[in-house]
């Protein structure tokens, strides 16, 4: 066998074993990059009191931060268990509204019970797109130094609960 | 119903899988006289057999029998007739069984044709086309059977995607099959080429139309996929670098370059090894673009229904053929001995710089179409390769490429040295002048314009001065017609990209805009009931200097069975300039969203496509009668 | 050579200079991507998303921020897949500089073995 063929079936052997990985790969996944890095600053009023809220407003506690809107479909499927997760005292349930309207906002929490601790209201979406998100719902973990540990798109759900966000925020206690 | 034409479909699929088996006789039943007859007769018959099968789909299609989940979900009582059966091979199943009834039908051609062929070449030849053919129906069989049967029969289908449903769909997948097909006639020749361990004159001249037959309707394929692009999507582009376009380029791209090796071993007897190798890997990349799009492991804006099990078969042929082919290639590639050299001024010379050049665009698109899923996989930040990338790397490959292909006619004429220094120099101030004079705005606009100048000027000096030989001409027009074809086509791509003006504007009705040298003004908007979609139809007039130019009338439509929204673009094509308007989205009751595109010499793109398909079948035509 | 050399010439980026706003948006729209869409670009996209942002690039290009500025500032945020021009970096090194690897190792090989 000469070396130039070698080389090439090398070539060919890799490739097919990177493309039978990749069938087993979702192309849809992309990690974030804010992982590890420090919650961004804000500077933003409360949903309901219209107080401002920054930084300081998060609690020395892990924290669930959830991104939501009264406009969002998907939001209403995951919204028992967010107010299941509310019930635990470990960790603290904080929500950002999402390009909302606030008496619209108000009325969607009035009907279906409100989960979170303090509400930041977002309205022009600065915020948002400081985190980088893609639409609402999405479901953020930070730790007690406001680094963010978890990221999920979409309705949150039993298993990634179990899953994923559980030991993130019951761990070493 | 009484017969029940599903049924019929399958059998004939499962004869057709039987048949296959025959075709592989001479290599299980050797030294038998009739093993060759029956092999020959088998793969005459392939073609009739799964043609029927798929005539069978179009027909469960056509009588709506909704017992077949493949019909089910890609067809719907209210679709109008052509798309019914457009609807038959749109959707996965059915696409794959096309591409075995092509597959058969390629092979139809190459048993007819290959008589003059020595019999054990002729034989393995045929025989790894049989087990090609073999292997994709087994796919078709075992992954992706059109007739398998819904449990419980739906009253009505689902729909086919309104994307879909348009001219462009119907011919596009065909073409494109035929071209990547067409390869695997190339492919099996030269793999049983190295069986022979020997790849004469004569069988390089016998491989040579293949080779242009198949590009030539990879040529039509790709440029249809790029005008259904153009305005079915709504964005005015012609070419995205979408991994799925990357799929079909890449084999496009080594046929080309097959096409002038493929020359040089039939004129001289040179690059006999190269030639071989790069039969196997053109269709290797046929292979691997569809593996890619079928798999649905890349993301791209054609979106297929993906499954693992698929994916895992193609891989599997992927590996099997590549291999296999690598290494009947290595085993006998010292074998192949050219019987001229090389001198790097000349025809051959160039060629070989022409394969150097389209290989490294090959691997560069290859590359750059991996290295996202690469990344992903070893768990690195995933990244987007696009547009810019390839401009960046692509194009500078093709700047040298294009200005070789001006040359060749120099090259080829029999004047002496110090005429062609001459007629070099006047071509190319020539041209420089002109595009100087045309194209000030940008380098890569000047390059573009001066290298389609620059052959155009080349093609057109040597058929009025110098060739007055006719039957010279008669070997070349094809070139000549292919050559002219790339340059149209540069030309276009240049000046659209480079002069092209695009703008998002919001109008009420009745008010006027000036974009370019043109006034639009929205006119009306009209509701229209169509049988399977309503649609919204704007009407927008043109006008320049306060003369009527045309009424431009963009649609949105709205789908019944699937609620999806699609526009439509409303395109005013003129030879010169296309002026280009799609509705976006309603702002209040009177005003709209429009996208206005005005663009330049973008007709040039496709056009110049069609001389290259010209060029390749006179090639074909003419060049065997001049053999002969 | 010559090839090599064009190539060099080409990949240093060409387009780096665009003097008003305006067209500086239509570049940076059509070099990043929709991250919720298939296969597009901001340009091509009608997407919520999409319309934030390009929003957001208005914004920042009229407070005076310029492209690399605003890419860095999306890419931050969203990684740099948002980013059709991949950075050239320790990671996607292969990415840039295989093709010039790869077309000498060619033309090495093939000159060797057919030019006499």
């Amino acid at each position: 066998m000469n070396k130039n063929t070698f080389i090439l079936t090398a070539i060919v052997g890799l490739m097919c074993l990177f493309l039978f990985k990749g069938l087993y790969n979702d192309p849809k996944k992309i990690q974030s990059p804010l992982i590890g890095k420090q919650f961004p600053q804000f500077k933003l009023n409360d949903l309901y009191l219209e107080i401002p809220l920054d930084n300081t407003s998060f609690i020395d506690k892990k924290t669930i931060v959830n991104v939501w809107a009264s406009w969002c479909l998907e939001c209403e499927r995951e919204h028992s268990h967010l107010v299941k997760l509310s019930r635990n005292d470990d960790f603290d349930l904080v929500g950002i509204n999402y390009k909302d309207q606030k008496d619209d906002a108000i009325g969607w929490l009035g009907m279906r019970g409100n989960p979170y601790r303090i509400i930041i209201s977002d309205q022009s979406g600065d915020l948002a797109l400081d985190l980088g998100v893609y639409g609402v719902p999405e479901t953020y973990i930070i730790d007690e130094n406001q680094t963010i540990l978890f990221k999920h798109i979409g309705p949150i759900n039993n298993t990634i609960i179990e899953n994923d966000m559980m030991p993130l925020l019951v761990k070493n206690k | 119903m009484i017969i029940d034409i599903g049924f019929i479909g399958y059998f004939l699929l499962l004869l057709g899988l039987m048949n296959c088996l025959f075709l592989l006789t001479p290599k299980f039943v050797t030294g038998l006289n009739i093993s060759n007859s029956i092999l020959l007769s088998a793969s005459r018959l392939h073609f009739p057999i799964l043609f029927i099968s798929f005539i069978c789909l179009v027909i469960t299609f056509i009588g709506e029998d909704y017992s077949l989940d493949y019909v089910a979900k890609n067809s719907n009582s209210n679709l109008p007739l052509i798309y019914k059966i457009s609807a038959a091979w749109a959707g996965h199943e059915g696409s794959m069984l096309l591409w075995c009834v092509v597959s058969s039908f390629w092979m139809l051609l190459a048993s007819k044709y290959s008589s003059d062929l020595p019999e054990t070449l002729r034989t393995n030849f045929l025989t790894i086309m049989g087990v090609l053919n073999l292997g994709f129906l087994l796919f078709v069989v075992a992954t992706s059977n059109p007739f398998a049967r819904n449990l419980s029969v739906p009253i009505d289908g689902g729909d086919l995607n309104p994307l879909l449903q348009d001219f462009g769909l119907i011919i596009h997948p065909p073409m494109l099959y035929m071209g990547y097909v067409g390869l695997s006639v190339v492919f099996s020749f030269a793999v049983a080429c190295c069986f022979e361990k020997e790849f004469k004159k004569e069988w390089a001249q016998w491989l040579r139309p293949w080779v242009l037959a198949s590009w030539a309707f990879l040529t039509l394929g790709i440029s249809l996929g790029s005008w259904w692009a153009y305005y079915e999507l709504g964005w005015g582009g012609w070419w995205f670098w979408d991994p799925v376009e990357n799929a079909s380029f890449m084999p496009w791209l080594m046929a080309t370059a097959l096409i002038h090796s493929v020359i040089a071993s039939g004129e001289k007897g040179m690059f006999k090894s190269w030639t071989i190798l790069l039969s196997i890997f053109t269709f290797s990349l046929s292979l691997l673009g569809t593996f890619l799009v079928r798999s649905g492991i890349l993301i791209s804006v054609h979106s297929f229904a993906s499954d693992p099990s698929r994916g895992i078969f193609i891989l599997l042929m992927l590996l099997m053929l590549i291999g296999g082919g690598l290494a009947a290639y290595t085993m006998n590639s010292k074998k192949f001995i050219d019987d001229n050299e090389v001198k790097i001024f000349s025809k051959e010379g160039f060629f070989l710089l022409n394969n150097i050049l389209l290989v490294t665009a090959t691997f560069t698109i290859l590359l750059g179409t991996m290295y996202p899923l690469i990344l992903d996989i070893l768990g690195l930040e995933k990244i987007s390769v696009g547009v810019p990338y390839y401009n960046a790397v692509f194009i500078p490959l093709m700047i040298p490429l294009i200005l070789l292909v001006g040359y060749v006619p120099i090259l080829l004429s029999r004047i002496s040295k110090n005429k062609q220094m001459f007629q070099l120099l006047i071509i190319f101030l020539t041209s420089l002048v002109l595009s100087l004079l045309f194209s000030i705005n940008s380098i890569l606009y000047f390059i573009g314009f001066f290298s389609a100048v620059w052959i155009i000027m080349n093609i057109f000096f040597d058929l009025f001065l110098y060739t007055k030989n006719l039957v010279r001409l008669k070997s070349r027009m094809g070139m000549y017609f292919a050559h002219f074809g790339l340059a149209i086509f540069i030309l276009g791509a240049s000046i659209s990209e480079n002069t092209k003006i695009e703008k998002e504007l919001v109008l009420s009705i009745g008010e006027t805009t000036s974009i370019g040298s043109f006034d639009y003004t929205l006119n009306k908007l009209e509701e229209q009931k169509s049988v399977n979609y309503d649609a919204i139809i704007a009407s927008v007039l043109v006008s320049k200097n306060d003369s009527f130019v045309a009424e431009i009338k963009p649609e949105k439509r709205l789908y019944h069975s699937s609620e999806s929204a699609m526009t439509e673009a409303g395109i005013f094509a003129k030879l010169d300039r296309d002026l280009y308007v799609s509705l976006g989205n309603m702002i209040d009751d009177n005003k709209w969203s429009l996208r206005v595109y005005d663009k330049p010499f973008i007709r040039f793109i496709w056009i110049g496509t069609i001389f290259m398909i010209i060029g390749s079948i006179l090639s074909i035509r003419l060049r065997k009668k001049f053999n002969e | 050579m010559k090839n090599v050399i064009l190539l060099l010439f080409l990949i240093s980026p060409l387009n780096a200079y665009s003097s008003d706003t305006d067209n500086q948006y239509k570049e940076l729209i059509e070099e990043l991507r929709c991250m919720v869409c298939q296969n597009q670009n901001l340009a091509e996209s009608e997407a919520p998303l999409a319309v934030d942002m390009k929003q957001k690039i208005r914004e920042m290009l009229e407070a005076g921020k310029d492209k690399n500025e605003i890419k860095q500032f999306l890419s931050e945020r969203y990684s740099s897949y948002i980013l059709y021009e991949p950075p050239i970096n320790k990671q996607n090194f292969i990415l840039w500089f295989a093709p010039f690897i790869f077309i000498i190792v060619l033309s090495f090989v093939l000159l060797r073995r057919y030019i006499k």
